[in-house]
């Protein structure tokens, strides 16, 4: 049976709602059930206006974690409208409370898949993404880094996608939700906490500029991992547990920080070069 | 009666095209030693560093990765970079220069349990490393 209207004609014919009526004053239950036996687009948009502030909301949430608010709003806009046609009225739920995780769902998506700096299948993204979770709890458990094979029994893959999906994790960029102040099961980093503790250690480490010039373009954290990685004598694994990261992310940081170390010294290096030409 | 090194050799151009395919190489030894992932990870990074630098210009490059009980042993030879030489082989502090930016003593010592100079008649040289495997 539907509710707020006559017998559906299973969305054929358009809702034909009564003259004068103002969608504003229907209910919520009213206008869902109108999107799901009539399709009907104008309650669908009522309930799009109604429901937008949380979208924004949700949207400001990620506001520091390097993309525009205004696009987060257009992608949480797609999971409110999937949240309203998927609502399941007899659940006896509110759509707030259904549509948060699928707009929040959608938000983390639209970061997992802006960090991928190649196509890669979705398959290989979502394996990586469970090593990350496998290779922190094996670590655990086995009190060192897994293998290859380990991790492959772990997830049901085989060897080969095992590796495959380690590989194209490199295709993965910090620039994601995962990075920036929350680690990878999205809890805050409390990195300042972290790095009051090392501060010491690490203006010592800069004084010295022991692995490389233009340590200073490098953000705190990047600073910290290399440190603990080339002069603490932390694997990988270690600094990972330090950091509150996995391990794959400290990979990539790692990899990351001697890229812009590189690219920082040979623009130096071309600057150099400019000023000596400009002199003679 | 010593076991038979179980070994592979890479002969690739100089570019860094070819370092997918070198990566790939690494994980299937490592696959076959059991090498822990974070351990996996160390031995491309400093495959990686020593060539980041070197000119596209020359001869091909050699890797041989030579597995042996207890190790393993990674060869890079025909590098030309004799910035990367001379700050591997220096005793003072660090100079970075415009081919090798990076401190690679520090890196080395970091990622691989030893590592050595070959120099070659041919004014190149190779880098020896070992990696201690449990």
């Amino acid at each position: 049976m539907s509710i707020g209207g006559p017998e559906p004609p299973n969305g054929e014919v358009p809702f034909q709602a009564p003259y004068g009526e103002r969608l504003s004053e229907l209910s919520e239950r009213e206008l869902l059930a109108r999107v799901r036996d009539y399709k009907d687009q104008p309650s669908r948009e009522e309930l799009i206006t109604r429901y937008l502030p949380l979208v924004k909301s949700l949207a400001r949430r990620f506001a520091s974690r390097g993309q525009a608010v205004e696009d987060l709003v257009q992608v949480g806009s797609i999971g409110l409208i999937k949240a309203i046609d998927r609502f399941d009225l007899e659940r006896g739920v509110e759509l707030s409370t259904y549509a948060t995780p699928t707009i929040l769902g959608e938000i983390k998506r639209y970061f997992r898949d802006k960090g991928w700096a190649v196509k890669v299948p979705r398959a290989l993204q979502d394996l990586n993404v469970r090593l990350n979770r496998v290779i922190e709890r094996l670590t655990v458990e086995l009190n060192r880094s897994p293998t290859i094979a380990e991790l492959a029994t772990a997830t049901g893959a085989n060897e080969e996608e095992v590796v495959e999906a380690l590989e194209s994790g490199r295709a993965y960029s910090s620039v994601s939700i995962y990075s920036g102040g929350t680690n990878d099961e999205d809890e805050s980093l409390e990195l300042l906490d972290c790095l009051g503790m090392e501060e010491g250690a690490y203006e010592i480490f800069e004084q010295r500029r022991m692995l490389a010039p233009a340590m200073e373009h490098l953000d705190p954290r990047e600073r910290l991992i290399l440190h603990l990685r080339f002069f603490e004598g932390m694997t990988q694994t270690q600094v990972a547990a330090r950091i509150g990261i996995s391990q794959m992310h400290v990979s990539r940081l790692i990899r990351k920080s001697i890229e812009t170390l590189r690219q920082q010294m040979q623009e130096r290096g071309d600057s150099a070069s400019e000023n000596v030409r400009s002199d003679t | 009666m010593e076991a038979t090194p179980d070994i592979v050799t890479l002969n690739i151009s100089r570019d860094l095209a070819s370092l997918p395919v070198v990566r790939v190489v690494l994980d299937g030894v490592a696959l076959r030693r059991d090498l822990p992932i974070d351990a996996l990870d160390d031995l491309k990074l400093a495959v990686e560093a020593i060539l980041a630098d070197e000119s596209a210009d020359g001869g091909r490059l050699t890797l041989e990765i030579a597995s042996v009980p207890g190790s393993l042993s990674i060869l890079v030879d025909g590098l030309c970079n004799q910035d990367l030489k001379e700050a591997l082989l220096a005793e003072g502090p660090f100079q970075p220069t415009r081919s090798c930016v990076l401190n690679m003593r520090v890196v080395l010592d970091s990622l691989v349990d030893d590592y050595q100079i070959l120099e070659r008649s041919s004014g190149c040289f190779a880098v020896q490393m070992g990696k201690r495997v449990l």
